[in-house]
């Protein structure tokens, strides 16, 4: 209910903004959608705009359940999609990509690890922290591509390109067709993170800590250790998401490797509510508006109006869950 | 005030209750928690309106709809939550919300600020009006609050528990402000559950009980075990008293425990005594003694600064929360909706929160699906909560039937141990009864008990024994106290 009044919202304010900038909203409709789902091509490319924010989405909103708002996750994506790309250069082939995968999920996570420490064990709260550590994991792999890995042969702040045999294959492909395994994984990890939280112990511990973090207590969870743990699986999912980027779409690390996925992907969490498998419809709207989005640029409306509805959802969820918040203190 | 009436829902907090005041005095009000005193303070003070009944100020009807109304009459209240801005500094906070106009003459304000410091024995000067409201002690908020007060040309002045925070040094120094400013005729509204304060500093007291006027007494004409008299009340209860169990080998043995505050004294002072097995044991004391604390410590909630605690001989102090639970301890938490409950999920989730890791409910990992909706079921039925189906929000319920089925957890779950904090808050009298029943039910099955409750009657008609909490100590009477006797403690009196 609350997510198709925020949708509805969104909408508006969208349109809203459509019409101040003297663009017919009709118009703009039928270009969003023709450029997004107008053609297989177009899906095809709706849907790679939706793997990755599906798969930070889910790291988002795991760390969400447990009341833990993790805005770090496009730090965690960038240094996951970083660190695959490394370890799928150094090691080829397909034992290199499993490689490259589990070392996008360590860095991830252990780029998730001061916050979720800092959060549960000094009361740092996780958003500045995590806000902070964005800045740092975009000028880090900014320099770290720009000098020490750069790809000896290229113009651009690159890393090499991985081979064929060391990248995620194409789950369908056969033009104009074009789908990646990758948002299969994510599909497969969204359907394993809502049995979990329904049916594990541990799954319901997080929920209660997110939830009602003293009464959690008083029932004996170790409220600490379970946002710490929150903290690295959101991280380690979020780094998921970079290498998956890097290993079925990008093929290599570069400057500018994330258009912002991380970002969108808070909008995406925050409007799935309390159900991980709303995260699938969600972040396939935010893929849908991103790529009918560089249609829209036909028309004069700039690739930031995205981020300008995915900024709105995060505002009004941040005033319901403040609210709720005060009015529970 | 006059006939003055209020009620809340189903609850009448005040019935035709007066209360005269004369100016230049110290008037003290008591009674027990939910006896009516701070309804009464908030009526005067403009945060409720009564129902019905007047208000004489200065012999004048009025009416007063807000605080803002009440501080124009010259009343102002001193809440037992200061509201002081930490960031601004002691004269910023002084004239907050009063500033004398719109461009500050800071010399003007400091003149006068100076002046009314002086007038209750205070010598500010500007190296203290200048300091942050931060740095400063519980003492001084409470005294920057007076001030406050004072700047706004306060009159009658209602302090409500103003020592609850103070050391008694801080204690005394402020009773010697008030007496300070009732020389020079403001008027001092006290409410308090400390007799000492009472008979020391106040010239009448007004008791109220369960909403009720029950007397007005100069204090020079009375004595403290006459005023607990009066406070504690004598009504004939249904139920019959257990007989005390016979002495045994402890199933729970607390040592010297000491319960830490954020800052100040101690929560629980050096808390020692034992439970048998199958005895109820009540706590009594006025809210806020540290019972609270005390549960937290024992349930592994809140760390304990020091000594122990023993579970059928072994010590287990440093055990975690979860393996206190898995020990068969229980418990019915002091704050239902954050301590106790997760409002937003259905009675079926909220039936195993805490028992979520049994055997019981959990196969490994896994919930145990059927065992824990058939659970919810019986705990639900148990007290006879009224739901509108286990699948829906436990916030949905009305109070009392959240704490049936939080009570129900409790008695039903197997406890071995169980503590539980106000159970019948929200409960009618029936409810009360079948809730007591169950809990005597357990401890004949072996299990111990600890229940705490501000109404002393309901412990001593159901509980094999009775201690006292009073500022953080635990007193253990003897096993035949009288209620006079654990009236007296309660308050602070001597045995």
């Amino acid at each position: 209910m609350k997510q198709i009044a925020l949708i509805v919202a969104c909408v508006v304010a969208f349109i809203g903004m459509l019409m101040l900038g003297g663009i017919s909203p009709i118009e703009a409709a039928q270009t969003l959608i023709s450029g997004s789902l107008g053609s297989p091509r177009a899906i095809s490319g709706s849907l790679k705009e939706t793997t990755p924010l599906l798969l930070a989405g889910l790291g988002v909103f795991f760390a969400l359940r447990a009341g833990l708002f993790n805005i770090g996750i496009e730090g965690q994506f960038l240094l996951g999609g970083f660190a695959s790309a490394l370890v799928a250069l150094a090691v080829p082939g397909p034992v290199g990509l499993l490689l490259a995968m589990v070392a996008g999920v360590v860095a991830g996570a252990l780029w998730a690890l001061p916050a979720g420490w800092i959060r549960a064990y000094r009361n740092g709260h996780e958003v500045i922290t995590t806000i902070m550590l964005n800045s740092v994991a975009i000028a880090l792999t900014d320099f770290l591509v720009a000098g020490p890995v750069r790809a000896a042969n290229q113009t651009g702040a690159t890393t090499a390109t991985i081979p064929t045999s060391g990248r995620l294959p194409a789950l369908l492909n056969s033009p104009p067709w074009n789908v990646s395994s990758g948002l299969l994984l994510g599909l497969l990890l969204c359907a394993a993170m809502a049995w979990w939280m329904k049916r594990r112990v541990a799954g319901y511990e997080l929920q209660a800590v997110g939830a009602n973090a003293s009464a959690a207590e008083f029932a004996g969870i170790n409220v600490a250790k379970v946002r710490m743990n929150a903290m690295l699986v959101s991280g380690g999912i979020g780094g998921l998401g970079g290498a998956i980027q890097t290993l079925a779409f990008e093929g290599r690390f570069y400057q500018g490797f994330s258009p912002g996925y991380g970002f969108d992907s808070l909008g995406v969490a925050l409007l799935a509510g309390s159900n991980a498998l709303l995260v699938v419809p969600m972040s396939l709207l935010f893929g849908v508006l991103s790529k009918g989005g560089t249609s829209l640029l036909i028309l004069g409306v700039p690739k930031g109006l995205t981020n300008l509805v995915a900024g709105l959802v995060i505002l009004i969820s941040a005033t319901i869950r403040y609210r709720k918040a005060a009015s529970d203190a | 005030m006059r006939g003055i009436s209020k009620q809340f829902g189903r609850v009448q907090a005040l019935d035709n209750v007066g209360l005269s005041v004369t100016s230049g005095s110290i008037h003290g009000v008591v009674g027990e928690n939910g006896a009516g005193k701070s309804t009464l303070m908030k009526v005067l003070y403009g945060a409720y309106q009564a129902d019905s009944g007047e208000v004489k100020v200065n012999g004048k009807a009025v009416n007063i709809r807000s605080s803002k109304e009440a501080i124009a009459l010259g009343i102002g209240m001193v809440s037992q939550h200061y509201g002081i801005v930490p960031e601004l500094s002691m004269l910023d906070n002084l004239i907050l919300g009063a500033e004398p106009a719109m461009v500050l003459d800071k010399s003007a304000i400091r003149e006068r600020a100076g002046k009314i410091a002086a007038s209750i024995g205070l010598n500010y000067g500007n190296d203290i009006w200048d300091r942050d409201a931060s740095a400063i002690s519980a003492s001084e908020a409470q005294r920057l609050e007076i001030l406050k007060l004072l700047w706004r040309e306060a009159r009658i002045m209602i302090l409500d528990e103003p020592t609850a925070m103070l050391s008694p040094k801080d204690g005394e120094a402020l009773f010697g402000s008030l007496r300070a400013l009732t020389k020079e005729g403001a008027t001092v509204l006290l409410v308090t559950h400390r007799l000492p304060e009472i008979m020391e500093y106040c010239d009448r007291v007004t008791v109220l009980r369960g909403g009720k006027w029950i007397a007005d007494v100069p204090v020079s004409e009375t004595n403290p075990e006459q005023l607990s008299e009066l406070i504690v009340g004598r009504t004939v209860s249904v139920s019959v008293r257990p007989e005390p169990i016979p002495a045994a080998a402890p199933a729970l043995e607390v040592r010297n425990l000491s319960v830490a505050r954020d800052r100040g004294t101690d929560a629980v002072q050096n808390a020692s005594f034992a439970l048998a097995p199958g005895e109820l044991v009540g706590i009594a004391g006025v809210d806020g003694s540290g019972q609270a604390d005390l549960f937290r410590a024992l349930l592994g909630v809140t760390p304990t600064r020091e000594g122990e605690v023993l579970w059928q001989g072994q010590p287990i102090t440093s055990r975690s929360t979860s393996a206190r639970i898995e020990l068969g301890w229980r418990i019915l938490p002091e704050d239902r909706l954050s301590e106790a409950i997760v409002s937003d999920w259905s009675l079926i989730d909220n039936s195993t929160l805490g028992l979520h890791r049994l055997p019981e409910f959990a196969d490994g990992g896994k919930i145990r699906n059927q065992e824990r909706a058939a659970f919810a079921q019986k705990a639900a039925e148990k007290f006879g909560t009224k739901h509108g189906g286990l699948d829906a929000a436990i916030g949905g319920l009305s109070g009392g039937n959240q704490q049936r089925f939080v009570a129900a957890r409790m008695t039903e779950s197997g406890p071995k141990f169980f503590m539980a904090f106000q159970p019948s808050r929200g409960l009618d009298i029936a409810a009360t009864e079948d809730l007591y029943k169950a809990m005597q039910e357990r401890c004949r099955e072996g299990a111990s008990g600890l229940v705490v409750s501000f109404d002393l009657d309901e412990l001593m008609s159901h509980c094999h024994r009775v201690l006292v909490m009073f500022s953080g100590k635990v007193i253990v009477p003897p096993v035949d106290a009288d209620r006079d006797l654990l009236g007296r403690l309660m308050v602070g009196g001597e045995a």
